[in-house]
């Protein structure tokens, strides 16, 4: 669970971007993994075990938090599937308004394919 | 194929990397330096979003040379050095068709979605370093992470990791980060360091290092009683055993048996040098006493790889003060290498340099001895159900029972075959260290070489190499 801190920060306003099928609230610039933490998701994936895992190195190295962003790139697009995915990792990856974005955890609990 | 050309690239824009681009860019070299974060800085200096505003972002003595430094290479713009920011390099190639092989290289990117290549007629390696990882019982639930990590997100993310922080391990950054959170309001409950007391204080032992380096003995005291005054406990001769938690951190188990409530640890027992693609290229490299493999290089930063220049973490770990002195000389070898110093216009400075490498060199050292932890603590705090490989979900059971009944099995390579440890998504970087430990433990494994390191060194989405 993360907290924003609010002392001497000035954020943009703030945007509402999907994750899991639901809005949150998010700021631009902020990365993904920061944004999923401050709206206290913590099951970024699962493991075989079935236990939820959340980002650990916070610098691109452990690939933790990787999550799953809808891109609308045409170029992309397969015709067997109705959206296009790409797994990023949620600490280098930038909060844009309207994004979705999809946890691990929902991709392989839902019918929606992974890439 | 139009491949872009540059006299030298640069992978890392932290301390070493921003210290090496600055002098190369004014001999009118064309150079680029790569980072896989959205903002130069490194680590050390991890920058907020551009779209926020911190007002006295690490406002802390230690940071001031290198935000100076931080500021220069903001103020050259794309001007004189191209900065790609935001891209992973996955894989770093000798070129054979631009020029005769032994000169000149291909670096392969991933950036925003793309994958691409790029030509160097030399590289320099500043990569940096990342956290040891030190697998304890429940090190994979939500909200432990590297003592880094919660650094990061507050210094970059302005986001506090947990209300009830708890640092465990051996490594004085504990303090630095636990300072950090307790200006914020954050709630540090305990800070545990593994080695005892006497121990910590043995660096006082030395006055000529305690002399030289004097600020940052007092700033370290400062801080120590800082944390006292606002009822942090600081603990030597302890350490976390245990996180305990169902689907997140809600207390951790301390060696005297005591449960503290918390939800987040920070593990903080130092750091490795990132040198895979180091490796991946060919340099040589050794392990380090510290743990990770160093890159072996001469006294210009040059590899064992022709063009091929190291500096900073990669080289061992030694700090960011050390890097910046190590990028400039690195950047001074690199001219030499490309006959741009012949009249030694930087003779005197690089001399100035080493003396003053030199003298950090005594002080890392000295802290190495006391924040070092031995092999045999750490192997003890991985009992058999601790996962050793996070991504593959390896216990060390399955690791202590294929090395016992295949008497064969000696090796890092031969283990990732048998066990899987080492082939997800991180490739290794979170498991090596402790299966070189377990293997240690058994005939025949001193001489191991650790995992081979392939490309991509880090993963990239086939359909995006389908493009080159």
């Amino acid at each position: 669970m993360g907290f924003r801190k609010q002392e001497n920060v000035t954020r943009p306003t703030p945007v509402s971007v999907v994750v899991d099928e639901v809005e949150i609230s998010a700021y631009e610039g902020e990365s993904v993994a920061a944004a999923l933490l401050a709206a206290g998701i913590l099951d970024f994936r699962r493991d075989s075990n079935g236990k939820p895992r959340a980002p650990f190195c916070n610098m691109g190295s452990c690939f933790e938090c990787l999550v799953y962003i809808e891109t609308s790139d045409e170029e992309n697009k397969r015709p067997d599937k109705n959206m296009d995915l790409s797994w990023v990792r949620g600490c280098l990856t930038s909060i844009v308004r309207g994004m979705k974005i999809y946890t691990a955890t929902f991709i392989e609990g839902s019918d929606k394919n992974g890439p | 194929m139009g491949l872009k050309r540059y006299d030298v690239v640069i992978v890392g824009a932290g301390a070493a990397g921003m210290s090496a681009g600055l002098l190369l860019s004014k001999s009118g070299l064309k150079v680029a330096v790569i980072d896989e974060q959205n903002r130069k800085g490194g680590q050390i200096l991890r920058q907020p979003p551009a779209t926020f505003y911190v007002k006295n972002w690490l406002a802390g003595r230690i940071y001031k040379p290198l935000k100076d430094l931080l500021a220069k290479a903001e103020a050259d713009g794309h001007n004189r050095i191209e900065w790609i920011t935001g891209a992973t390099v996955w894989g770093l190639f000798r070129d054979h068709e631009e020029l005769a092989p032994g000169n000149g290289f291909r670096l392969g990117i991933l950036q925003q979605g793309r994958a691409r290549l790029v030509y160097a007629d030399r590289v320099l390696l500043a990569c940096g370093c990342y956290e040891a990882p030190v697998a304890i019982p429940g090190w994979t639930l939500p909200g432990v992470m590297g003592a880094g990590a919660v650094q990061t997100l507050l210094k970059s993310q302005q986001v506090l990791a947990g209300e009830k922080i708890v640092l465990s391990g051996s490594h004085p950054l504990q303090l630095i980060v636990a300072e950090q959170l307790v200006d914020t309001g954050a709630h540090v409950k305990t800070i545990c360091f593994s080695q005892s007391w006497s121990r910590a204080l043995s660096v006082f032992r030395n006055p000529s290092v305690l002399l030289g380096n004097l600020y940052k003995f007092m700033d370290i005291n400062r801080i120590f009683v800082k944390l006292l005054l606002k009822g942090v406990k600081i603990r030597f001769s302890t350490a976390v055993t245990e996180a305990v938690g169902e689907n997140r951190i809600t207390a951790v188990k301390v060696d005297d048996g005591s449960l503290i409530d918390c939800d987040c640890l920070g593990l903080c027992y130092g750091f490795l040098p990132s040198s895979e693609l180091a490796r991946q290229a060919g340099a040589r490299a050794r392990w380090l006493s510290s743990g990770g493999w160093g890159i072996v290089v001469d006294d210009r930063f040059r590899s064992t790889e022709p063009g091929l220049f190291v500096a900073g973490e990669l080289t061992g770990i030694k700090g960011a003060e050390s890097a910046c002195v190590e990028g400039e000389l690195a950047a001074i070898g690199i001219l030499f290498d490309a006959k741009l110093n012949e009249v030694g216009d930087y003779r005197k400075y690089a001399e100035i340099l080493r003396r003053k490498h030199h003298k950090i060199r005594k002080f890392t050292a000295l802290l190495e001895r006391t924040a070092g932890v031995t092999d045999a603590f750490l192997l003890n705090l991985i009992t058999k159900e601790t996962l050793l490989c996070r991504c593959e979900d390896v216990s060390r059971g399955t690791v202590d029972s294929v090395l016992e009944q295949n008497s064969s099995i000696r090796s890092l390579n031969s283990i990732k075959l048998m066990a899987r440890t080492g082939m997800g998504r991180c490739q290794g970087r979170y498991c090596e260290i402790n299966l070189k430990r377990i293997l240690s433990l058994y005939a025949g494994a001193e001489k191991d070489s650790g995992f081979s390191v392939q490309t991509p060194v880090k993963p990239v989405p086939v359909k995006l190499l389908g493009d080159l």
